[in-house]
């Protein structure tokens, strides 16, 4: 059910077994899993059904690192959270992604792909794809289009699964309503989750209304499910008790902020009969959703090489809305491909070729310096802002080239084409690199309290009763879109949390 | 500079690739009709439907690689003495030549060995084959 912080009495304190703080795909998956349990559930959410500027504004803050779009752009304060703007790409980590890497400074989850497997299946449901099989080989059989046969120590082929896309806060609204154990308190921003003296236990979680009113929630458990900017946020900015704010007793909370690099990468001859009717298409209407299969360096090639996750999705090159195509050094680089074009049908085989454009997805290594902490700056409501730092390193640059690279040659040992590398041509390529939206990284789980600021459990160290959601908890992202875990992490958290009641 | 007959003119203009003979040939002569490049270079002018194209490529190369500006060099780089590349170089067999170049091609690429050409990234044996027709004949 819902109701309205407005509409709370000033000052009043709220009794449930389980608070749960944003309304976004984890909390809204973290109510619904756990309506028709005995415990008593509420939710805040600071904003409304709809976006509403004045609530959005409460997301404002300051971006100083390597180029970030406004932070109350890169997140939707409303009912459904940035589900209100997402794309639908779908796919689950894979298990090297959950894995310590050598190559890679504080790589390693405290648990497995295998751990989530059963909880990614009822993800796949809540974001309405088709069956949980990311299999390539599945998926060239269910649309008839072929993958490049590709030097598999090399270069492989992943498939992303297409949410329609579902837009939570639409698509849940009357499950929740109907619910009768969770009710959703709109308009309700929490300031502050409160310590009790000792520390160990969170007592009660403050919220505040743009109108004025003021009340908490106390619960036995607590969660908060408010994104990769604002967990912490909310975390650094309660520090009434510990002075460096919940959790981060070990100076970790804000940090190893990451999102994946997204950027053109590189312009590729192909053969353009193969490549239209080929799985990099997007294909839709097939077992109920759309498919599409992307370029990833494999394991062996990762190992060897010491390389991130990389993936690249393949568009014709006129359709690349990132590439100028009037620049001299663009012209010059399509005008060549025309000729290599040439060599192609001469040396490898005959028919039309055509230029494409390959954009890259790509893991961020651990960084951490790359970080959320708190601005001096405060919003409405009194609380400081958000102050972003984010930072790629030379670990990224050099993953990117050396897989651009892995790309050339694999599509050259297939005799498929040529790959012109804008990381390699373009000294300031770094620069071009955007995030995608994906917040990650900022109360990363670790079974070492000096490591992490979650246990395997999502639970925060030395705090008994606090749990976080989302994406914040990824120690490492993978190239992968973080919503489908985001929902099978909340369903697992769920499954504990009603476990911990029982 | 070996000329080459008629009859192995013809039948190179038969094995040129997918542009078809008579747009190879307009590539294949200089402008006063005898033929543009011999000997091996006109073997690899004879892969490219456009041998021009090819030419631009090579010369991209050589204004890198300056020390390979010498055609009798590049047989040597390319033939590695091979006798079946040097026979379908000197035999001006360009459907053996496309089947070798090939092959090695792909080796190259698949072991890293990629040499860059105005920011591509192609395989040696690529790029030689191109800068054949764009190299100076030895003095």
């Amino acid at each position: 059910m819902f109701a309205d912080g407005r509409g709370v009495a000033d000052n009043a304190n709220l009794d449930c077994d389980v608070c749960v703080v944003g309304a976004g795909a984890a909390g809204i998956v973290l109510a619904l899993e756990l309506t028709g349990t005995p415990l008593k559930v509420f939710v805040l959410e600071a904003g409304g059904f709809d976006y509403e500027p004045e609530t959005q504004s409460l997301y404002e803050g300051e971006s100083v690192g390597h180029p970030y779009f406004a932070l109350e752009s890169a997140r939707l304060r409303m009912f459904g959270g940035t589900t209100g703007h997402w794309q639908g790409w779908c796919r689950p980590l894979d298990p090297i992604d959950f894995e310590e890497r050598s190559w890679v400074p504080d790589s390693g989850w405290p648990i497995t792909r295998d751990d989530l497997d059963p909880f990614y299946e009822g993800a796949n449901r809540y974001v309405r794809v088709g069956p949980y099989n990311y299999s390539t080989a599945f998926w060239r059989r269910a649309t008839g289009a072929p993958a490049f046969a590709l030097p598999s120590d090399l270069v492989e082929t992943s498939v992303f699964q297409y949410s329609p896309p579902i837009r939570f806060g639409l698509a849940y609204r009357e499950r929740v309503r109907q619910s009768p154990n969770v009710t959703v308190f709109l308009h309700s921003n929490v300031t502050s989750v409160r310590l009790s003296s000792t520390g160990s236990r969170v007592e009660r979680a403050d919220a505040a209304t743009l109108t004025g009113k003021r009340f908490a929630v106390r619960a036995s458990r607590f969660v908060v499910a408010v994104g990769g900017i604002e967990t912490p946020r909310l975390l650094l900015a309660s520090n009434e008790v510990a002075p460096a704010g919940v959790g981060n007793q070990h100076d970790l909370v804000g940090r190893y902020f990451a999102d994946h690099p997204h950027a053109p990468v590189a312009i590729a001859t192909l053969p353009e009969a193969l490549s239209v009717g080929s799985l990099y298409y997007r294909r839709e209407h097939v077992l109920g959703t759309a498919a599409r299969g992307v370029f990833v360096t494999s394991d062996p090639l990762m190992r060897a090489k010491r390389t991130l996750r990389f993936s690249a999705s393949l568009d014709p090159v006129e359709r690349d809305p990132y590439v100028d195509r009037k620049a001299p050094a663009e012209k010059r680089a399509e005008g060549l491909a025309e000729d290599l074009a040439v060599v192609e049908r001469g040396l490898a085989r005959p028919g039309k070729r055509h230029v494409f454009s390959l954009f890259m997805r790509a893991e961020q290594a651990p960084n951490r310096d790359s970080r959320v902490t708190l601005a001096g700056t405060r919003d409405r409501l009194g609380m400081r802002e958000a102050r972003l730092d984010w930072r790629l390193g030379e670990l990224d640059r050099s993953s990117i080239a050396e897989s651009v690279r892995a790309l050339a040659r694999a599509l050259g040992a297939a005799r498929l084409g040529h790959v012109y590398s804008r990381p390699d041509q373009e000294p300031d390529f770094m620069q071009r690199a955007q995030g995608g939206y994906h917040h990650m990284g900022t109360a990363r789980m670790h079974a070492d309290p000096r490591r992490g600021v979650v246990d395997r459990d999502c639970r925060v160290h030395g705090v008994d009763n606090l749990y976080l959601a989302g994406s914040s908890v990824f120690p490492t992202t993978g190239f992968a879109n973080p919503t489908l875990t985001i929902v099978a992490l909340a369903t697992r958290l769920a499954r504990h949390l009603e476990k911990r009641s029982g | 500079m070996t000329r080459l007959t008629r009859r192995s003119f013809l039948a190179l203009l038969g094995l040129a690739g997918a542009g078809g003979g008579a747009a190879a040939a307009r590539f294949l002569l200089d402008g006063e009709g005898a033929p543009k490049w011999s000997g091996a270079a006109g073997t690899s002018a004879a892969l490219f439907d456009d041998p021009e194209a090819a030419r631009r490529l090579g010369e991209a190369y050589l204004r890198v690689h300056g020390a390979e500006n010498d055609r009798r060099r590049l047989v040597g780089l390319l033939s590695r003495s091979e006798r079946e590349w040097r026979r379908a170089l000197q035999d001006q067999d360009p459907s053996a030549l496309r089947v070798l170049a090939g092959r090695r091609a792909a080796r190259e690429l698949a072991a890293g060995e990629l040499v860059e050409v105005d920011g591509w990234w192609v395989a040696p044996t690529e790029a030689r084959l191109c800068a054949l027709l764009a190299a100076k004949d030895a003095a």
